[in-house]
């Protein structure tokens, strides 16, 4: 059954675009109706699970749309990852990470999300953020940066 | 570890990974997907039902005024007997004035010549029915009471005017543009009174459109809650203002099959405080006792949640800086980093707001003297805009906020709500009264949507206590000169 095999892995990507778990589910709600809805307009010419993804993708940057998001810099970062140790990565678990990612600013969060994970381009974002495409390399290299400095502090702390 | 590694880290852990999905989003779906065949039915429309209410009162009052009307014309024609006031060689003197059974004696033997001289001149019992006018007359005293019966309403208007046209003959209304005009009764009346008045003189008039103009230029017309000597004008139109301390009633069930205990647990975190509402509505007068009612009020619901969460912890890092002088001479700055646990539990307090901004159409039926009325209101309230802001709880167990912007739980439109009412009112001024109205609102729908896992309604109890203003008080005019 197709909501049972791709139900999972979809609410994670809808955790990774939501501030908490009920946006999630009405994200998941509104992404899976419209598959359901367009089902009948898949050609069989590429991967099923991508197409599913795209338009769950779409759905969460849709209700990313509506919100007022704020791209400001913040500028208290200190950079604590140099030399990180590669090991430093190897306790952590996927939800670890998703967690990771949902402290993340807003804006932070959505670049991060588009370019590292969904693989868009700065520019492309740049359209659907309706932003500068300077402005989403910034983002990207800022949520980079606070994201290894809090595995950093987890890795101290576990140490 | 590069950019670059980093980035394929983070992609390869969470490309595949799967996130429990919570109960009931399969039905969830499925209820969104297709939904419940009698949503589609247009008695479920809560728009048409409202449209539905407002023109079933509209129609009611129709009805009643057109019967009120009916019943007074009908009894108008059976009755309708031309006395002769042979008022003649009287003097206006109340006290000579003759009683009401000497006026039944002259009117049970009409006179023989009765049809000679008043035919078509007749005038409604308009004047005020079962009451006494009094006219001054070029500052004489010319007192006149007209004494009408069930059985005997139609005066002979030419009866009326020769007796008291033999002070002015210009004035004979017998002989102005609307003599023939019996049908408007209404402005045939306010003739009459101009006339007797002596606020117009009906030699100056040669057209109905003009006389008509000369009166309203007067601010002469009276067309309905016609004075009389012991009652002034009645207004019809009035301003309501009103707040009111609300209680409310919070019910919520299961929508989606989500478990029990969720509910439960939700409905423990929330407690329902004093509420209130407060408006403003203009009311209109038909015939004696109806009013319709509408105008505009606010209404906020507040409600306390506080959510207990265990198992708390706080870290707390300490870092001590010492210096350390090695064997070598060098000094050597040294971190010493330890941390602090500690579990506890934390309540947290929020007061969540469910506003809403509506519309109420109200029928009211009210009795009484001019000091107390009583009435009994129903209606409908029509929600124009609602919006909440505050905490609950979700299916996770978690508080989460619900604003105006980010909200997806409830509604911003709530319908329709049933409105009954009881109200006591008493003269607080010339032209106030004070009122009370203990009233019930039941909200037809929900204030969540479909969406929600649960249905959540409000029922709400109030007391609207306020002030009445007659706003058309002016039509009063013309007899406090």
């Amino acid at each position: 059954m197709l909501y049972k095999a791709y139900a999972g892995k979809m609410m994670t990507i809808c955790l990774r675009y939501s501030k908490d778990k009920m946006e999630a589910e009405d994200i998941f709600q509104e992404g899976f109706i419209r598959i359901f809805q367009y089902l009948h307009q898949f050609k069989f010419e590429g991967s099923f699970e991508g197409w599913l993804r795209r338009i769950i993708v779409n759905t969460a940057l849709k209700n990313v749309s509506k919100k007022r998001i704020s791209f400001a810099e913040v500028n208290d970062l200190d950079d604590h990852s140099g030399g990180l140790p590669p090991y430093a990565y190897s306790n952590l678990g996927a939800e670890d990470i998703l967690k990771l990612i949902n402290q993340l600013p807003e804006g932070y969060r959505i670049v991060f999300n588009l370019h590292i994970i969904e693989g868009f381009t700065h520019e492309e974002i740049a359209k659907i953020l309706k932003i500068q495409p300077a402005t989403s390399r910034s983002q990207l290299v800022k949520a980079r940066k606070m994201l290894q400095n809090q595995i950093n502090v987890l890795q101290k702390i576990a140490v | 570890m590069t950019d670059r590694s980093f980035d394929k880290f983070i992609k390869e852990s969470l490309n595949n990974y799967a996130m429990p999905v919570a109960e009931g989003m399969w039905d969830r779906i499925q209820k969104e997907n297709n939904p419940k065949v009698e949503g589609a039915f247009w008695w479920k429309n809560y728009g048409f039902i409202s449209l539905l209410g407002v023109a079933a009162i509209i129609t009611a009052s129709i009805i009643l005024l057109n019967k009120n009307k009916e019943t007074s014309t009908s009894k108008t024609q059976e009755t309708s007997v031309t006395p002769n006031l042979n008022l003649q060689n009287q003097s206006f003197n109340s006290k000579q004035y003759p009683s009401i059974s000497e006026y039944n004696k002259t009117v049970s033997k009409p006179a023989a010549d009765n049809n000679k001289t008043h035919t078509k001149s007749k005038v409604e019992n308009g004047l005020s029915s079962n009451s006494a006018a009094a006219y001054n007359i070029k500052g004489k005293d010319y007192s006149a009471e007209i004494y009408t019966t069930k059985k005997y309403n139609k005066l002979s208007i030419t009866s009326l005017t020769s007796n008291l046209g033999n002070s002015e003959p210009d004035n004979d209304i017998s002989k102005t543009p609307l003599a023939a005009a019996e049908g408007s009764s209404s402005t045939y009346k306010t003739v009459l009174f101009a006339t007797a008045r002596q606020d117009i003189n009906l030699s100056e008039y040669t057209t109905n459109d003009q006389l008509i103009k000369g009166l309203k230029t007067l601010n002469f017309f009276c067309s309905d809650g016609c004075p009389s000597a012991h009652e002034p004008i009645k207004n019809n139109l009035n301003l309501e203002i009103y707040v009111s301390p609300d209680y409310t009633r919070k019910t919520i069930n299961n929508s989606a099959g989500v478990d029990e205990t969720f509910l439960k647990r939700k409905d423990s975190t929330e407690s329902i405080r004093l509420s209130f509402s407060a408006g403003f509505r203009l009311s209109k007068t038909f015939g004696n006792n109806l009013l319709l009612k509408t105008g505009m009020q606010y209404s906020q619901i507040n409600e306390k949640f506080s959510y207990r969460s265990e198992n708390e912890r706080k870290q707390t890092t300490l870092i001590t800086i010492r210096k350390e002088i090695l064997a070598t001479g060098d000094t050597v700055m040294i971190r010493d980093t330890s941390m602090i646990e500690q579990i506890g539990y934390r309540v947290k307090t929020t007061f969540n707001r469910y506003r809403s901004i509506d519309i109420p159409l109200i029928a009211s039926y009210e009795w009484g003297n001019d000091n107390l009325k009583a009435g009994v209101s129903a209606g409908v309230i029509l929600n124009l805009y609602s919006w909440q802001k505050g905490e609950s709880l979700d299916t996770s167990y978690v508080p989460v906020a619900f604003n105006k912007d980010g909200g997806r739980t409830f509604k911003r439109n709530i319908g329709v709500g049933l409105f009954t009412g009881f109200s006591v009112l008493k003269k607080a001024g010339k032209s106030t009264d004070f009122f009370a109205e203990p009233y019930f609102r039941y909200n037809v729908s929900n204030i969540t949507n479909n969406r929600s896992v649960f249905n959540q309604k409000f029922d709400v109890t109030g007391l609207n206590i306020g002030l009445r203003y007659k706003l058309n008080t002016q039509r009063q005019r013309y007899f406090n000169r």
